[in-house]
């Protein structure tokens, strides 16, 4: 006979000791970096609206995020994010989908040739796989493809030259043209197109979707590239606003985050050049009793990103020695969560 | 006759070189000049008090004295005109680029940097100019384009003699068509023009002075005793400053 095997586990090994009786503020051991982030490494950061705050505060503790697609020179920086700009490493908007990522590394790879990229709405043009960009869209389809490769040619530059991808997975549930399989970041219809259910379809991605989705994108970037890539990957703790499954928001979202967090660990499990970092676990964390979400139970609180922050900078120090990157210095108090651009926001317009 | 007021930076060099060369058919015998002058951005240390333009800082008031022949102030209410040069031209082309590159542009884009041109105080002491004195005619030149062997010139005009230089050049097309159009809808007050230099002072793209504007511009801020740099792209001579005062004040 011998002890349980859980006698030599450490402490944060139980709930007791690591959540009920500890702060949720102050979280120990809950990430353990796999790699250290190098000062010297390109970072690419990509996903759903949460993503958006890990490259601000990368930014501010002075990594090289990349910014391949940057605004022009005279656009005020308040005007920026308006039109796509400053928020991820290229105009892309938010990806929420693996299938969103794979699409777009596969167009930019010139391995696919874009279908129904162009929805119309009162005479004015939408890049349907980034509709928010343009808040009135374009004025010609001429000008739309314009701005498509030009964005296109520097997604793939970030792709070749990038050391780092930053990519945290927001959904599984998307709307699909069903004929070709493109899929789009909002419902055709929400900002522009036209639905027609004989053209769109709803798809809800199982794990395995999910994970051959990234696997593919993993292996296309490494066939393509000749440089070592690590991907770290994070799983948005920002519910869905709606489900178009015929079941309650939160079974689906609960379905959908689950999904995200399995394939996550299984490509960290599987992958030496994969890690995940835990913020959705930080956020949702019960010990939180969901302090760290705004009054609209979705949105994460600044005092929320900070707290994810922090852990993530116990383990990556930052590289700007001057600046304690723990200190949520790129929030204000002005923010209230919702400065984030987040197209799956404009589904509340046409909720009940 | 009509007399005209130039206010200006380092930039008021070109238009003084113009005035005292005196070849200016149908200019020179129609209008009288006076000229104001302050280094940089100081004009902007300067208030309006009874349709007089007064400087509050010293450094300002001996600038404009030294610049207008003994005046302190500029009594605007005495002029039919003005030409207004400092701070950036609103057709300098380096907001619309991503660094050096040129890039496609959305005209809601375009606008939104216009506005944030407007915004800037040569804009507002311009406005406030052109409404005490209503009947004035108000010329914004802001200090001209860079020539073409400027380094941004330099780089973005290679990048229309590359293999995409089509789309590039429409690109570019589009980005002055829409910039003209922000310009046109977006007017700074009545009897206000955003003055943009003629074709025939710029290079073919219309994006940058040609260089032989450049050569032998006389600084202003030293009273045009120093001749500027000759790899000086952004200061002009005086045969410059001729056309743009006969672009201007010739239609009137």
């Amino acid at each position: 006979m011998t002890d349980s095997p859980y006698v030599d586990q450490p402490d944060h090994a139980f709930w007791r000791s690591a959540v009920a009786e500890t702060s949720p503020l102050d979280l120990q051991s809950i990430y353990k970096r796999r790699w250290p982030i190098e000062a010297d490494w390109k970072i690419a950061t990509a996903g759903s609206c949460f993503a958006q705050h890990i490259a601000r505060y990368m930014k501010a503790a002075d990594y090289t995020v990349m910014d391949v697609e940057p605004k022009p020179n005279g656009l005020p920086e308040a005007d920026a994010p308006r039109f796509g700009y400053g928020i991820f490493s290229a105009r892309y908007s938010n990806i929420y989908t693996a299938r969103q990522l794979l699409q777009l590394v596969r167009e930019a790879l010139g391995q696919t040739h874009p279908v129904n990229l162009i929805w119309e709405k009162d005479g004015r043009y939408y890049d349907s796989r980034r509709p928010g960009i343009e808040p009135g869209g374009f004025e010609s389809a001429a000008e739309l493809l314009d701005h498509r490769v030009f964005q296109l040619r520097h997604v793939r530059q970030m792709l070749e030259e990038m050391d780092l991808l930053i990519f945290t997975l927001g959904l599984t549930e998307t709307w699909e043209h069903t004929a070709s399989g493109t899929v789009f970041p909002t419902a055709p219809g929400t900002i522009a197109g036209q639905f027609d259910p004989n053209i769109y379809s709803f798809r809800n991605f199982t794990f395995a979707e999910v994970y051959d989705d990234l696997t593919t994108v993993l292996d296309l970037l490494k066939a393509h590239r000749d440089t070592p890539l690590k991907v770290l990957l994070s799983v948005s703790p920002v519910p869905l606003t709606a489900t178009a499954e015929d079941h309650h928001v939160l079974q689906s979202s609960t379905y959908s985050k689950s999904v995200l967090r399995a394939v996550a660990g299984q490509l960290r499990t599987e992958r030496e050049d994969v890690d995940y970092f835990p913020s959705f676990e930080i956020v949702t964390n019960p010990a939180a009793r969901g302090v760290f979400y705004a009054p609209n139970l979705r949105s994460v609180t600044p005092a929320g990103v900070a707290c994810v922050m922090r852990s993530f900078f116990a383990e990556h120090a930052g590289c700007n020695a001057a600046q304690d990157p723990t200190t949520p210095k790129p929030v204000t108090d002005e923010d209230d969560g919702d400065d984030v651009v987040c197209e799956e926001a404009m589904l509340e317009a046409f909720g009940k | 006759m009509s007399r005209v007021c130039i206010i200006g930076n380092s930039h008021l060099g070109a238009f003084k070189l113009a005035l005292d060369a005196g070849d200016m058919p149908g200019i020179s015998d129609r209008y009288e000049f006076d000229t104001f002058g302050s280094i940089r951005a100081s004009i902007l240390q300067t208030r309006i008090v009874s349709q007089r333009l007064v400087p509050t800082r010293k450094d300002v008031t001996e600038n404009f004295e030294r610049t207008s022949g003994g005046q302190s102030e500029i009594d605007l209410g005495q002029y039919s005109a003005f030409v207004i040069a400092i701070r950036n031209s609103p057709f300098w082309i380096r907001p619309f680029l991503a660094d050096t590159q040129i890039m496609p542009i959305s005209r809601a884009m375009v606008a939104a940097i216009h506005r944030n041109f407007l915004d800037d105080w040569s804009i507002d002491l311009t406005a406030r100019i052109a409404e005490v004195v209503p009947k004035a005619r108000v010329f914004f030149v802001g200090r001209p384009l860079n020539t073409q062997k400027d380094k941004v010139a330099r780089k973005l005009l290679r990048q229309f003699d590359g293999p995409d230089e089509h789309s590039q050049v429409a690109i570019k097309d589009t980005v002055l068509q829409y910039l003209a159009d922000a310009v046109a809808s977006q007017p700074v007050a009545p009897k206000v023009d955003l003055v943009r230099p003629p074709n025939h002072l710029l290079e073919p793209h219309r994006l940058f002075t040609l260089a032989k504007y450049a050569r032998g511009a006389q600084d202003a801020d030293t009273g045009l005793k120093q001749v500027f740099k000759d790899d000086d792209t952004m200061h002009m001579n005086g045969a410059y400053g001729r056309e743009m005062l006969t672009h201007m004040l010739a239609p009137l």
